[in-house]
């Protein structure tokens, strides 16, 4: 009698098993996206995704040009819309849980960039560590599809890019949850990174210059949203300025003029000034507000922890009071240079994406329930104190400029 | 009716040749002495040493016997028995010893002078060491029993024989050293040896198979081994060890789970290098269990957990073959265990070519012609080394494996988990003879643990363990300041 | 020899981690910390704050299990109250375990469905974690304990291996004006709620008789306690430093998007290491209660609770699919916290309660009459 239950519970077992592996996907039904580009065309959402072709990367692909990736495009109503008419033209399904990177057109951000992706969310493929990026002055599908460095697949090419920003600090790297750690907070607006389409020169190996086909991408400058919607861009400098404020700087570069009136007068070129660098080696920053009655004060102090990159004039640097008059004129241009920043910041856009907000709400909390919904126009009015303070503690494999008198 | 042995040699030659059903390597031999006492010899021929018989029974015998009662005096021989029964008479000739049968007299003499052909102690072939003793048990109980003997020169070594089989009448010895070992276990042993009741006991399979206590698991509760170094080691640790006559492998209850991934050598090389192969041995372990079903699981319903470059290569393996992941791993999970049992039987000349022709042919024409692909191969090769680190466990792990891989090509990663829990409850819900099997891991004990994954330096293994050798617990007491 | 007729015994290690595996299950599955007032970057105090009420609302029934160590619970309240409202309570605590088995097991197959399979049909999900639970169950709860004891550890080993590696998503400001938004009866409210969800001091007593040193259960209460918190509140800050305040009340479950984030240069691989450590946790606990709602059906009945399993194990299967099929559950909240909240209260507070009263007042004649049973 208990052989019978246990065979029939078996059977049972084995027929519900065998009705189909309902999840199972085998790999050569994946459409595998690394990157997505949303655009709003003719009233509706156009989506392209960039679906890597597996067979390409076993073959020995250098002769094959620009077939290791393929475009398609899906319009629709709504996003899952869109992700859904793209199956009824390409015969693998999307999957876009290696997605890395999402470029917006501009007018996507102009009109709301949160309220469109809600699938994104809700979806559980997608992870919300992927970058944004807007297309600047262009549609998403425009910028997909160049490559000019050494990946064959354009978006390892992004990545990349968006990696090296380390180093060069004009760009800002953000994923969806950096964009909405701080979304709800009245205090900090997000930005984003911005992507561009410019033309190259190109060096023939013939000595010839063809320089109107070939593009390349630059992901300089960023982009300022205020809440949810684009409110403008901020070029290389100013963005430079913005991670200072942020933190954000690893290993970028200051270039600063040098001080030359300490060795000998009357050394500088025609015309030209002779510009120094230092490179970042550790940074600490801290953002502080201050109310002095009725004025709001901003200030920021930054620590720098530098190695010298390149020098150009003539003054001993084995002297340690020349090292200190350097560091100090460092000081001074990454002062000017963030001030500028900020001032423009206030007064051309208006919104407060340094955080000083949320500095604001740490400090003064019962007054930051009263004043939240106007912080904007505070910001705006407030004043901007700023303290850089340089160290060069390195000075690279020579110590005084090999320059002969 | 028990019949005695008769004055009359004739009758007894009648009757013993009548037990022995007229076989043709029974030997009987009647003589006459000297001083006209008739006596017979019989014996199993190839059974005892024929010189010995002639030159040191015989030609005292015949020479010097003067009257029959003297007999004892006359033989020179050490170790004599005395039978009053026929049955008696033929038992101690299956035994291999000669008896003497003396006209008139109702008793007859058993002789032992037992030489019969044996292997020589060699090295076993599945358990080789490179540091280490390297003799090996044979079939002969007796050198068994001696070559236990050597090792542990102590006069608590007990060894208490019985006999069972119907047909077979095996010798069976059991050694333990009293006042360490467990009794409750001994006792448990003893009772479920009494219940045997079959025909033969050929290996010490027969054995095992019947005193264990799930018949049903796959994981074995008795361990078994061919190396008089290992029985000693066991034995000092409180366990017992059972001899079987015929086969060299000696069985040794309780067996502890972690014993799989032990081996005698790790003892005799560094600690550290020890803890080494151990960690290295239970990663294998669950490798070699695992990895095909989780593999076949991410491919199939998690690929967003693979790394994004490992998924393109992968992807770009399988473009073009023809089955899908869960038949292709199973396939050639079946090819393994086909190429595994065809070299354990393949004669020695055509062995080499064949493992060549196998191993290159099945792995990389099968690549080629797009039938599996590369990347499952590798998977596969990884797994069946992994196994080979392991040998005591095979039994277990193959059925396990092929269930897991099942497992994770309907259920995926949720399938797995959940084959991954039911066969660790199953390990660790077994006992072996009263121990907890998953002991010192499941029931925690910190001493224990000073010797399972890891193996720590000899002046910290204080204790033997503490499960089973209930009392005598301390192998050596540490001079102060240590 | 047959396993059950020895007792089966558990040791001190193996009931504290089973009872902190039961507690922080469920932080690492749906949070529902995050959403009890005051539900801003202060909820770390406040589950500081639970640790008082649990060990408060607990008194009685840690005092009577001490009281009574050699009994289990329903022969003790048997003792104290009758025959009659002993039965009475027997059903009580039965239905209790069976409706938290319904609604862990519904919780466990919906979030599976959403995060990993989403076309699977509950049926066979449900059916696969009740044959793993029924067979663990099989074995009864000295094995149950031993397998936590060689899991368990790798589970929490995996969670702070998950904290380390996420480390540079964290941004720790978030959490920063401490105490300032919120007010003291916000906390002190939330404090109350998130204390009521602890169901599991009661498996803890219920434990008692297996246990090897009766003495331990004190330490073992509140070591479990403090260390589960602590972990707990270690989850809450980590999620919210990853992905903000707001943001993680809308998400279903947020240490899975956390493990998400993980990235060590651009490989992205490591949810899988908290898929399963989580689905492990989730198993059992689902066999826990399974183990205990069979226990306390035995007792009705008065007989092995072994009989019970298979039937519990198929009621369980057809409750959650006509839960599951018809409504979200955790999204969409009524009417699951109210029924919850009142059961707790009643289970853990005044059942108790009432007991240790009573028991104050019989004390003499309930000794006298266990006196004269060990005779």
């Amino acid at each position: 009698m208990r052989n019978k239950i246990a065979i029939s519970l078996f059977y049972i077992i084995v027929c519900i098993c065998l009705t189909g592996c309902y999840n199972a996907r085998e790999l050569d039904q994946l459409g595998i996206s690394l990157i997505m580009g949303i655009d709003i065309e003719d009233g509706k959402i156009l989506l392209t995704a960039e679906i890597v072709d597996p067979a390409y990367t076993t073959e020995s692909s250098s002769t094959i040009q620009g077939s290791s990736v393929k475009y398609v495009q899906g319009s629709g109503n709504t996003v899952l819309e869109a992700l859904r008419d793209i199956t009824l033209k390409f015969d693998r399904r999307i999957y876009g849980a290696h997605n890395k990177v999402l470029i917006f057109g501009e007018e996507v951000a102009k009109l709301g960039l949160v309220s469109h992706i809600d699938e994104l969310f809700r979806d559980k493929e997608q992870r919300e560590s992927s970058y944004i990026l807007i297309a600047k002055g262009a549609k998403a599908y425009e910028v997909m599809g160049i490559t000019n460095g050494l990946e064959t697949i354009p978006a390892n090419y992004i990545l990349d890019l968006i990696q090296n920003v380390k180093y060069n600090p004009k760009a800002v790297v953000v994923s969806i949850i950096d964009y909405l750690r701080h979304y709800y907070h009245e205090g900090h607006h997000p930005v984003a990174g911005v992507i561009e389409k410019i033309k190259k020169m190109e060096i023939d190996e013939l000595g010839e210059s063809t320089g109107t086909k070939n593009y390349e991408l630059t992901i300089i400058g960023s982009a300022i949203f205020k809440k949810d919607k684009l409110r403008g861009y901020l070029n290389g400098n100013d963005t430079k300025a913005v991670n200072f404020i942020l933190g954000h700087i690893e290993r970028s570069i200051i270039t600063f003029p040098t001080p030359t009136n300490v060795f000998e007068e009357g050394q500088s070129e025609i015309g030209k000034q002779q510009l120094s660098s230092v490179i970042v080696i550790k940074s600490k920053v801290k953002n502080d507000v201050e109310m002095e009655g009725d004025r709001l004060i901003l200030k920021t102090k930054v620590d720098l922890r530098t190695s010298l990159g390149e020098f150009n004039g003539k003054i001993d640097l084995t002297k340690e009071e020349n090292l200190n008059k350097i560091a100090e004129a460092c000081s001074k241009t990454a002062e000017i240079n963030i001030k500028s920043a900020v001032k423009k910041v206030q007064k051309e856009y208006g919104v407060d994406i340094f955080g000083f907000g949320i500095e604001f709400h740490r400090k003064y909390p019962k007054q930051w329930e009263k004043i939240k919904d106007n912080w904007d126009e505070i910001f705006a009015e407030a004043d901007f104190e700023i303290e850089v303070k340089t160290h060069i503690i390195r000075t690279g494999l020579i110590n005084n400029p090999p320059i002969v008198e | 009716m028990i019949q005695v042995i008769s004055k009359s040699i004739s009758e007894n030659k009648k009757r013993l040749i009548d037990k022995f059903n007229n076989t043709s390597d029974f030997v009987t031999y009647e003589f006459q002495n000297l001083s006209k006492i008739k006596m017979m010899i019989c014996y199993i021929e190839g059974f005892i040493d024929r010189n010995i018989l002639d030159r040191d029974i015989l030609e005292s015998l015949i020479l010097n016997l003067k009257n029959r009662k003297d007999i004892r005096e006359f033989i020179m021989t050490s170790k004599i028995n005395e039978v009053y029964a026929i049955d008696e008479v033929v038992n101690e000739i299956l035994y291999g010893k000669a008896v003497l049968l003396v006209e008139g007299e109702k008793i007859g003499y058993a002789l032992e002078l037992n030489k019969w052909d044996k292997r020589a102690v060699e090295q076993p072939q599945s358990e080789s060491v490179v540091r280490g003793p390297k003799e090996g048990f044979i079939e002969d109980i007796s050198v068994n029993k001696v070559l236990l003997r050597r090792k542990i020169r102590n006069n608590n070594l007990v060894f208490e024989d019985l006999r069972l089989g119907k047909q077979t009448q095996t010798t069976v010895s059991l050694a333990y050293i009293r006042g360490i070992v467990n009794e409750e276990v001994l006792k448990e042993l003893k009772t479920r040896l009494d219940r045997i009741d079959t025909d033969a006991i050929l290996e010490s399979a027969d054995i095992e198979e019947l005193i264990e206590e799930n018949p049903k698991s796959l994981i074995e509760t008795v361990t078994n081994t061919e190396k008089p170094d290992i029985v000693a080691a066991k034995i000092l640790e409180g366990r017992i060890a059972i001899f079987i006559d015929g086969t060299p492998h000696v069985l040794i209850v309780p067996r502890l789970f972690i014993e799989g991934i032990m081996s005698s050598e790790d003892y005799y090389i560094r600690s550290y290098f020890s803890s080494f192969l151990r960690i290295l041995r239970t990663i294998a372990l669950l490798i070699t269990i695992y990895l095909p079903g989780a593999f076949v699981a991410l491919q199939l319903y998690h690929q967003e957990m693979i790394p994004t470059v490992l998924l393109i290569s992968a992807a770009g393996a399988r473009e073009g073959v023809p089955l899908p992941v869960t038949v292709e791993v199973l396939l050639m999970i079946i090819t393994l265990e086909l190429t595994k049992e065809s070299g354990l039987r393949l004669p020695k000349n055509v062995g080499s070519t064949v493992s060549i022709v196998g191993t290159l042919v099945l792995g990389q024409a099968a690549v080629q012609a797009g039938l599996v692909s590369a990347l499952t191969v590798i998977l596969i090769s990884i797994t069946a080394l992994s196994e080979f680190i392991i040998p005591q466990l095979v039994h277990g792990i193959v059925i396990y494996r092929l269930i897991v891989t099942l497992c994770g090509g309907f259920f995926g990663v949720f399938g797995v988990t959940c084959a991954f829990l039911i066969i660790t409850m199953q390990i660790v819900s077994l006992e072996s003879f009263g121990v907890p099997f998953a002991w010192p891991i499941a029931p925690i004990n910190k001493t224990g643990l000073k010797d399972t994954f890891i193996r720590v330096h000899r002046k910290h293994l204080i204790y033997r363990p503490k499960a089973i050798a209930k009392r005598n617990v301390r192998r050596r007491i540490p001079p102060k300041g240590e | 020899m047959d396993n059950r007729k020895k007792a089966d015994k558990i040791y001190y290690h193996q009931a504290m981690l089973l009872v902190i595996v039961l507690r922080i299950i469920l932080g690492l599955t749906y949070l529902p910390e995050l959403n009890t007032p005051p539900a801003n970057q202060d909820i770390w105090i406040m589950l500081l704050l639970s640790i008082l009420y649990t060990v408060v609302f607990s008194l009685p029934l840690l005092y009577l299990g001490n009281k009574f160590s050699q009994y289990s619970f329903y022969e003790y309240a048997e003792m104290i109250m009758g025959k009659f409202i002993g039965k009475v309570i027997n059903i009580f605590y039965g239905l209790f375990f069976f409706m938290f088995l319904i609604f862990f097991s519904s919780v466990f197959i919906e979030i599976l469905n959403s995060s990993l399979y989403d076309e699977t049909p509950t049926i066979i999900n449900i059916t696969i974690l009740m044959i793993t639970s029924t067979y663990i169950v099989y074995k009864g709860i000295m094995n149950l304990a031993r397998l936590g004891e060689l899991v368990i550890p790798f589970i929490l080993l995996l969670f702070f291996l998950l904290a380390i590696l996420g480390f540079e998503n964290y941004d720790f400001k978030m959490l920063l004006p401490i105490l300032s938004d919120s007010k003291l009866a916000d906390i002190n409210k939330g404090a109350l709620i998130s204390s009521l969800r602890n169901t599991d001091s009661l498996i803890l007593i219920m434990l008692i008789p297996y246990l090897e040193e009766k003495k331990d259960v004190n330490k073992i209460f509140i070591k479990s306690l403090i260390y589960s918190i602590f972990i707990v509140i270690l989850t809450v800050i980590i999620v919210q430093a990853t992905l903000g305040i707001e943001y993680t009340k809308l998400v279903n479950f947020p240490f899975y998007n956390f493990s998400r984030l993980i990235k060590i240069g651009e490989t992205q691989g490591f949810d899988l290491l908290y898929v399963v450590s989580w689905i492990m946790g989730n198993v059992i606990k689902v066999s826990s209660y399974h183990y205990f709602t069979t226990v306390a059906l035995g007792k009705v009945a008065n007989k092995r609770n072994q009989i019970f399993i298979i039937p519990a194990a198929v009621v369980n299967i057809i409750a959650v699919i006509l839960l599951k099929d018809r409504r979200p559950i955790i999204a969409v909240k009524d009417p699951f916290p109210q029924i919850f909240i009142v059961s707790t209260v009643l289970g853990i507070i005044i059942i108790p309660l009432i007991l240790f009263i009573v028991y104050l007042f019989r004390r003499n004649k309930i000794e006298q009459s266990s006196n004269s049973n060990k005779n």
